[in-house]
């Protein structure tokens, strides 16, 4: 079960553009995601739930996978954080 | 993908949908249809009719409303009549920008599903908050 942990850099933090784009990309994979922030876990492929967490900039997210192509996904995943969410 | 078309009182649908579009990328196969006062109800379920034509690829249509018993509701559920279409109300923006996201669902339960999941993302955040806050320090007794 891949797992990684992520710096959120853009600085609106994970707002609702930002949360869209994660569970879009999300979405693509068959594998389960899950997406935790400050002990708090949700589903990665619901824009709502990735919203929930609340992270702003600077904010550590923990990305973990499981099934299938869950590899991929958290690689995926890990880098459209670090790319501040393509904004 | 399941269609979407919302209507409602106003400029209310169409600046929901532009809400949404500029949340989500991608947004297609939905329209939005506000109802202007002075407007005559007949020609409403006409253009919501066009609208449901428009984005119906097969899979069903989802007309989603303000409110129900007002006019946009009313000309909408003049198209249940219609195969594959289902009518839902109290419209809200988590509910659009889940659409995207349904798949394996015919519309009625589609509808369904989207009626939840919009009731269930409203919330008091300050309670909420409450919850989250951490235990103070010290003992506690």
């Amino acid at each position: 079960m891949p797992e990684r942990n992520v710096t959120v850099t853009n600085e609106l933090g994970v707002h609702a553009r930002a949360a869209a784009a994660f569970a879009q990309l999300s979405s693509r994979f068959e594998c389960e995601i899950f997406v935790s922030c400050r002990g708090m876990e949700v589903d990665g492929k619901s824009i709502m739930g990735v919203m929930m967490l609340t992270a702003p900039m600077g904010a550590e997210l923990t990305i973990r996978t499981e099934g299938e192509d869950d590899h991929d996904a958290v690689e995926q995943l890990a880098a459209l954080v670090e790319n501040s969410f393509g904004e | 993908m399941i269609g979407l078309v919302v209507v409602g009182h106003g400029d209310f649908p169409v600046a929901l949908l532009k809400a949404a579009e500029s949340v989500l990328a991608g947004v297609t196969q939905m329209r939005a249809i506000g109802l202007e006062p002075g407007r005559v109800p007949g020609t409403l379920s006409a253009e919501i009719g066009r609208a449901v034509d428009e984005v119906d690829s097969g899979e069903g249509v989802i007309i989603m409303t303000d409110m129900m018993g007002g006019t946009p509701t009313n000309a909408a559920l003049a198209m249940l009549y219609r195969k594959g279409v289902e009518v839902g109300t109290g419209v809200n923006l988590p509910m659009l920008l889940k659409v995207p996201f349904i798949k394996g669902k015919t519309s009625k339960e589609a509808a369904n599903f989207l009626v939840e999941y919009g009731r269930r993302n409203l919330s008091q955040p300050s309670e909420m908050l409450e919850a989250m806050k951490p235990e103070k320090s010290g003992k506690k007794d």
